[in-house]
C-alpha cells in the first residue's frame, strides 16, 4: 500500500489536468514588450490618470532600475526577462455599463471559473469584482453597496471617482522602495481592486474579486487597496486562475490593507494560479507583496489557501502600529510536481498590548519545495505583546523538500513568544487505520490532509472554504504518499 | 468463517508466526491468549493486511475467498474489523466524518446507496448509547484527546456502526480500569449475533468474565499448542503460562 | 572591513592547510548583517581593535579551575601549548606539524556560512594539539585550560581531536584571561569519531568582559558514533559559537546544548548545523538563555535532511528569557527537509520570569533578589542536566556562578 500512496497515486496526480487551463478569445489590446518611461506613460495615459499617478509610477520606475531581484528565497527559476514581457493587456470593450454588456465570451470564462456573477447577484449575495489581464472588467452589486457608502470598484475607476483616497493611501503600507516586485508593481500596475469602508459600517455580503490572466506573453500587475475606516468591517476574497501555457507568466502584485482604528479586515485568497506541467514547464511566477497596517485596536486577518503558480513568493504581513491590534496569518501551502514555494508571513509588533497569530501547513508532494518563512518582531516600545506560531509540514515523496525558516526578534521583556514547527511524513499508522474501516488510500489521504489543514481552512468565508477543500484535494489527489 | 492453514508471518526477517492454524465459524467467539511476544498482536495485524508482515506460507480463507489477497481496505469492506490496541489519532478529522466516509465506501462496494444523513445520525445516536460513548465525542476529532477507555470504547462503538462479520478485537482490554472493562464488553455482547463471529486477543483473564468464549486458544511461539473450553482461560490464570512452555518443550 | 587589515599585525604559519586558508582569505571583508549567517552579529566591537601574537608567562589561578578527579589536565597560552603548565597521559602531540595532515585547508562542513574565523585561525595560530582518545573500557577525561593574556592579545588555537573506534572520551574546555586591554579568543576544534564511538566536548566560556570569543567547532560522525557538545557561555563582550556537526554514517546521535548568559552590552551568538548526511540518525539541540541589561542574544539553529537520510529525529528548542527592558534576543530555528520518513521539530519560547512564581516565593519570605535567582537557575537547569555526570553538573555551575550573580549555586 505504501507502494501505492507513493508512485501510483503520485502518478495519478501529475496526470491531472489543471482545470481552469483554458483560454478565452476576446479581442483584446495589448501594448508592445519591453519597459521604459514611455511605456509607463503610455500605460498613463491610456488610464487617463492624473499627473501625481504618472509620477508615482515614473519614481517607482526609477527605484526599481537602481533594484536587484532578490535571491534569498529557497526558489530556483529563471529570472523573467522584463523587457520581454507586455505590462498592459486589456479586453477591447473596457467599460460595460450592465451586466447585459459583458461579452459573452467573458461570460462564459467567468462561468468556466465557476464564477457567474449573474449566479451569484441571485444567490449568494457576493459582490464580485472581475479582473482580466489586469483590466478590471466588471462589478456587481455596486449600487448596494453605494447605499451603505462602501465603494467597491476597480482601482482605474478609483482614481478617476475618488482621486483624494487613492492618493492618501497609495504606497503608505508598502512604499514603493519596498522591494523589488513591488517597485515593478508600482510602476507598471495596470488596475485592480479598490475598496472603502466608511465609519463604523459593517459590510453585510463578502466582497470578492476573481483575477485572471488570459493573453500570452504578458505579466498581470494589479494593485489593492483597501481602506476600512474606523469600526468597519469587511471580510474580502481574491480567487486567482490563469491559462495553461508553456511559457512562464509574471504576476506581481501588490495588495495594501489599511485597518483604522477599531477596524476589522479578514482577507483571503485561493490561488489557483496554473502551477505548469508535470515536467516543471511553464506556470505562473507569483510575487506578490501583501501587507496591512492596523491602528488602535483594529484586527487583520490574513487566510490563503495556495496551490497554484510555479514559484510562489508571499508573505502576507501586519504591521500592528495601534495598541490593542491583532494580526493574523492562516495559511495552507500545496506544492506538487516541481513547484516551488516560498511563503509566510511578518508580524511586526510596534504597538502595546498586540497580538498575532501564525498557523501554518505545508504540504509538499512530488518534486516540490515548499518554505515557510516567517518573521516575528517585537519592537522595544511594544509591551506585552503575543504571539504564538504553530508551522507544520507535511511530506508525500522522499523527493520533495519542507522547510521552516523563522524569524524570531525580540526587544521587549514583557512579550510572550511561542513557536512550534512539526516536520514530518504523513502518518502511515494513520493510513492503515482508514484502511481498516474500508476507506481507500487515495480518501484516506484527502481526509487525513483536509483534516491537517482543518485550522486553516476554518477560516475561510464558507462560500470559498468548500471551493478551497475541493482545490486541496484536486491539487493532493494522487500526489501523496 | 474463517480459516487459517498453517500460517507463517514474519518482520524484518524474524519470523513470528510459525505454522498457526485456526477454524472460526459464524456465532462462535474464540479467545486468544498467551504470553507476550507469542504472536498475538502479529495475528490481528496479519489478518487486517498490515503491510509490514510478510506471509511466507499459509492460507486464510475469510467467507470462501482468499483473505491474503485483498488489500486492507477490501478485507474491512468484506466485512473484517480489527479493535486496534492502539488506536490511531487522526486531528482535524471528525469522528462523524469518518464513519460516515467508511460507511459509504462499504456500501458503494456492495452496491448499495449511500446512508442518509437522517438514517446515520440516528443510527450514531443509537449505537453510541450502547458503549456509553458521550455523543459529544462523535463530533470530536478521530482519537483525538480521548482517554484510554474513551479510544476503546470509541473503537467498539465503530464495530457497532460499520456491523463487520468478524471482529478481531486486539488486547482491547489493555490498559482498561473494571468499569471500561464492563462498559467495552456489554457493547460487544451486545453486538454478537448468529451470523457473525470475534476473536478476542488477551493477555488476561479477566476479559473473559465478561465476553464468555466458546473455544479459548493458547497461542506459544507463533503457533496455536493448547485449545480448549472457556475453563482453559481459568487455568491459565491460576497456573500463568509457565507449564504451556514446560508442555510444549517436553513434546 | 577587510580582513587582510584585521591580520596585519599576524605572522602566518605556513602550513600546506595555513596557506590554502589564507588564500581563500584574500580580498575578504568581513560580514556584515546583510549576511545570513551574521544577520544579527555586528563585527565591529572586535574588528576595530588591533590585535597581536604573544607568548607571556600566566597570574591566573589554575588551581581554581581543575576540575579534581580529571587526571589529564592541559594549558594553552594565547593560542599555545604550555608543556610546563600540563600534565597527562595520554596520546597527545602538539605543533602546527603535528595536525598538518588531519586539518584541511578549507571547510571540512559546507554549512552556508564562510567560517571566516576559521580560516584566520587556520592561517595565522602558531600552535596545534592532535588529540586520540581510545579508551574503549571508560572515560578518557581530559581538561584544557586556554588562557588569553589580553593586552592586545589574539589566541589562535587549532586543536584536533579523534575518537577512535569504541573510545569515551570527554574533553572540558575552560576559557579564561588575564590582564589588562582587549583580547581575542580564536579557537577551532575539529573532531572526528570513528564508528561506535562516544565524544562529549564541554566548553565553559568566562572570558573577561573586554574580550571576544569564536568559537568554531567541526565534527564529521562516523557510524554508530555520538557528540555531544555544550557551550556554557557567560564573559566575554562578544561571544559567537559556530557547532558544525555533519553525520557521515548510519545510527549516528548528536547532541549540541548551550546556556547563555549577557548583562550590560554583551553579544552572545550560537550557531549551530546540524548535518543529516545518512539515515537512521538523531540531532537534539537544547539552547537556554537569560539576557539581561542591554544584552543581545542570538541563537540560530539550522538542521538539514539531506535527499535519502531516511528515518532522521532531529529536535530544537530554544528558550529565552528577557529580564530588561534593553535586552534582545533573536532566535532562529530552521529545518530544511529533503527526505520524507523523518520526525523534525522545533520550538521557540520567549517570555520572563513568571511574575507569578516570583509572588509566590516573595509571599514566602524569599527576597526578590533570591526569588529572581532562584527561578533564573530553575529556569537554566535543563541546559545543566543534559552533562552527564552530578560531579560534573556541580562543577559546571560552580563555575559559572562566579561569571553571573543570578546563578543559584546552592
Amino acid at each position: 500500500m505504501a507502494d501505492y500512496t507513493e508512485n501510483e497515486l503520485a502518478k495519478d496526480l501529475e496526470n491531472k489536468e489543471y482545470e481552469y487551463g483554458f483560454t478565452t478569445n476576446i479581442e483584446s489590446e495589448k501594448i508592445p514588450n519591453g519597459l521604459n518611461e514611455d511605456i509607463i506613460r503610455l500605460i498613463s495615459s491610456k488610464k487617463n490618470e492624473p499627473d501625481w499617478l504618472l509620477e508615482f509610477r515614473l519614481k517607482s520606475f526609477k527605484m526599481w532600475e537602481q533594484m536587484e531581484e532578490p535571491d534569498w528565497a529557497h526558489v530556483k527559476y529563471q529570472k523573467p526577462d522584463f523587457q520581454g514581457i507586455s505590462y498592459y493587456a486589456a479586453p477591447k470593450k473596457q467599460k460595460y455599463e450592465s451586466w447585459d454588456d459583458v461579452d459573452p465570451e467573458m461570460k462564459e470564462t467567468m462561468s468556466k471559473l465557476g464564477i457567474s456573477l449573474e449566479e451569484q447577484k441571485r444567490l449568494t449575495g457576493v459582490a464580485v469584482d472581475f479582473v482580466m489581464d489586469s483590466v478590471s472588467v466588471a462589478t456587481s452589486f455596486k449600487e448596494k453597496l453605494s447605499e451603505l457608502g462602501i465603494i467597491f470598484c476597480s482601482f482605474s475607476e478609483a482614481v478617476q471617482e475618488h482621486p483624494d483616497l487613492v492618493k492618501k493611501y497609495l504606497g503608505t503600507v508598502v512604499p514603493q522602495s519596498d522591494n523589488f516586485y513591488a517597485a515593478l508593481n508600482s510602476a507598471v500596475f495596470s488596475d485592480g481592486s479598490f475598496c472603502y469602508i466608511p465609519k463604523g459600517v459593517k459590510c453585510p455580503m463578502e466582497l470578492s474579486t476573481y483575477f485572471r490572466i488570459n493573453e500570452a506573453g504578458t505579466g498581470q500587475f494589479e494593485r489593492t487597496l483597501l481602506i476600512a475606516d474606523e469600526n468597519a468591517y469587511v471580510s474580502y476574497l481574491e480567487g486567482c486562475t490563469a491559462p495553461q501555457r508553456d511559457e512562464n507568466q509574471l504576476h506581481a502584485a501588490v495588495v495594501e490593507l489599511i485597518s483604522l482604528d477599531g477596524a476589522e479586515i479578514k482577507y483571503s485568497t485561493v490561488q489557483n494560479w496554473f502551477p505548469g506541467d508535470k515536467e516543471g514547464k511553464g506556470g505562473v511566477f507569483n510575487f506578490v507583496t501583501k501587507r496591512g497596517i492596523c491602528h488602535k485596536g483594529a484586527k487583520i486577518s490574513w487566510t490563503q489557501v495556495e496551490t497554484g503558480s510555479a514559484v510562489t513568493w508571499k508573505y502576507p504581513s501586519c504591521i500592528l502600529k495601534g495598541d490593542d491590534s491583532v494580526g493574523e496569518f492562516y495559511s495552507v501551502a500545496v506544492t506538487n510536481n516541481h513547484q516551488m514555494a516560498d511563503t509566510g508571513t511578518k508580524m511586526i509588533h510596534l504597538g502595546k498590548n498586540t497580538k498575532s497569530t501564525i498557523i501554518s501547513k505545508g504540504i509538499s508532494a512530488g518534486k516540490s519545495q515548499n518554505s515557510y518563512r516567517g518573521l516575528v518582531k517585537i519592537d522595544r516600545k511594544a509591551d506585552n505583546a503575543r504571539n504564538f506560531t504553530q508551522c507544520d509540514s507535511l511530506l508525500m515523496t522522499d523527493r520533495c523538500g519542507a522547510h521552516t525558516f523563522p524569524y524570531i526578534e525580540c526587544e521587549n521583556p514583557t512579550a510572550q513568544l511561542e513557536h512550534e514547527a512539526t516536520t514530518s511524513k504523513i502518518g502511515e499508522d494513520q493510513i492503515f487505520y482508514c484502511l481498516q474501516r474500508g476507506i481507500d488510500e487515495e480518501k484516506a489521504i484527502g481526509l487525513i490532509v483536509n483534516g491537517y489543514c482543518k485550522d486553516v481552512l476554518n477560516k475561510l468565508p464558507m462560500e470559498f472554504a468548500v471551493e478551497a477543500q475541493k482545490l486541496l484535494t484536486i491539487s493532493l489527489e494522487g500526489s501523496v504518499g | 468463517m474463517l480459516k487459517i492453514q498453517n500460517l507463517h508471518a514474519e518482520i524484518d526477517g524474524k519470523e513470528i508466526l510459525k505454522g498457526l492454524n485456526l477454524e472460526v465459524k459464524a456465532g462462535e467467539v474464540h479467545a486468544i491468549m498467551g504470553p507476550n511476544g507469542a504472536g498475538k498482536s502479529t495475528l490481528a495485524s496479519v489478518l487486517a493486511g498490515k503491510e509490514d508482515y510478510e506471509i511466507t506460507e499459509g492460507s486464510v480463507e475469510f467467507e470462501g475467498k482468499d483473505l491474503l489477497d485483498m488489500e486492507t481496505d477490501e478485507r474491512a469492506k468484506e466485512g473484517l474489523f480489527l479493535a486496534f490496541q492502539y488506536p490511531v489519532e487522526i486531528p482535524g478529522v471528525s469522528n462523524i466524518n469518518f464513519l460516515r466516509t467508511a460507511i459509504n465506501e462499504k456500501r458503494e462496494y456492495l452496491g448499495q446507496e449511500p446512508i442518509s444523513a437522517k438514517d446515520f445520525m440516528a443510527m450514531v445516536r443509537e449505537r453510541s448509547k450502547l458503549v456509553e460513548l458521550d455523543s459529544k465525542l462523535a463530533n470530536r476529532s478521530v482519537n483525538v484527546g480521548f482517554s484510554g477507555g474513551e479510544k476503546k470504547r470509541n473503537e467498539i462503538f465503530q464495530m457497532a456502526m460499520l456491523e463487520p462479520k468478524l471482529s478481531v478485537l486486539d488486547e482491547t482490554d489493555s490498559g482498561l480500569d473494571i468499569d471500561a472493562l464492563r462498559i467495552v464488553a456489554k457493547g460487544v455482547n451486545a453486538l454478537k449475533k448468529e451470523d457473525t463471529a470475534s476473536i478476542v486477543i488477551t493477555h488476561y483473564q479477566r476479559l473473559l468474565d465478561y465476553i464468555v468464549p466458546d473455544f479459548v486458544h493458547v497461542l506459544y511461539d507463533g503457533k496455536i499448542v493448547k485449545s480448549g473450553p472457556k475453563e482453559l482461560a481459568l487455568e491459565l490464570e491460576e497456573k500463568g503460562y509457565d507449564w504451556i512452555k514446560e508442555e510444549v518443550v517436553n513434546h | 572591513m577587510s580582513v587582510a587589515e584585521f591580520v596585519k599585525n599576524l605572522k602566518p604559519n605556513n602550513s600546506e592547510f595555513g596557506l590554502k586558508s589564507k588564500a581563500l582569505l584574500e580580498g575578504k571583508d568581513f560580514p556584515t548583517t546583510k549576511d545570513e549567517y551574521w544577520k544579527y552579529t555586528r563585527l565591529r566591537k572586535l574588528t576595530k581593535n588591533e590585535f597581536y601574537q604573544k607568548d607571556g608567562s600566566i597570574s591566573t589561578d589554575l588551581n581554581s579551575i581543575w576540575k579534581e578527579d580529571i587526571p589529564n589536565r592541559l594549558v594553552v597560552v594565547n593560542g599555545i601549548y604550555s608543556p610546563e603548565l600540563s600534565k597527562h597521559n595520554l596520546n597527545i602531540t602538539s605543533g602546527i606539524e603535528s595536525i598538518a595532515k588531519e586539518i584541511p585547508g578549507k571547510d571540512e562542513i559546507n554549512s552556508g556560512d564562510d567560517q571566516i574565523f576559521s580560516l584566520i585561525g587556520k592561517a595565522y595560530a602558531l600552535d596545534g594539539l592532535k588529540i586520540d582518545l581510545n579508551n574503549t573500557k571508560e572515560w578518557d577525561q581530559l581538561q584544557i585550560i586556554f588562557v588569553n593574556t589580553q593586552n592586545g592579545a589574539i589566541a589562535n588555537s587549532l586543536i584536533r581531536i579523534k575518537a577512535t573506534k569504541n573510545a569515551n572520551a570527554r574533553v572540558l574546555c575552560n576559557y579564561v584571561s588575564e590582564g589588562a586591554g582587549v583580547g581575542f579568543t580564536n579557537s577551532y576544534f575539529n573532531l572526528e569519531t570513528e564508528a561506535n564511538a562516544n565524544l562529549e566536548l564541554i566548553n565553559l566560556q568566562a572570558e573577561n568582559p573586554n574580550c571576544f570569543h569564536v568559537q568554531s567547532v567541526n565534527g564529521v560522525q562516523a557510524r554508530d558514533s555520538k557528540i555531544s557538545v555544550w557551550n556554557f557561555s557567560s564573559g566575554a563582550d562578544l561571544i559567537r559559537n559556530n557547532v558544525n556537526i555533519r553525520q557521515d554514517g548510519k545510527g549516528c546521535d548528536t547532541h549540541v546544548n548551550g546556556l547563555y548568559y549577557g548583562e550590560e552590552k554583551q553579544h552572545v551568538d550560537n550557531h549551530v548545523f546540524i548535518d543529516h548526511a545518512s539515515e537512521d540518525c538523531e540531532s537534539n539541540e537544547l539552547f537556554k538563555g537569560v539576557m539581561n541589561g542591554q544584552a543581545t542574544g542570538v541563537f540560530n539553529g539550522r538542521v538539514i535532511v539531506r535527499k535519502d537520510s531516511q528515518r532522521i529525529n532531529a529536535f530544537q528548542q530554544n528558550s529565552n528569557i528577557l529580564l530588561s527592558d534593553k535586552a534582545t534576543i533573536n532566535s532562529k530555528p530552521e529545518l530544511e527537509i529533503y527526505a520524507d520518513d523523518v520526525k523534525c521539530s522545533h520550538g521557540s519560547v520567549t517570555g520572563q520570569l513568571d511574575e507569578n512564581a516570583l509572588f509566590y516565593l516573595k509571599a514566602r519570605g524569599i527576597s526578590e533578589d533570591r526569588a529572581r535567582k532562584m527561578l533564573v537557575s530553575s529556569f537554566l537547569e535543563e541546559v545543566v542536566e543534559t552533562l552527564a555526570t552530578e560531579e560534573l553538573k556541580n562543577y559546571v555551575v560552580r563555575q559559572m556562578a562566579q561569571k553571573i550573580d543570578l546563578l543559584d549555586h546552592e
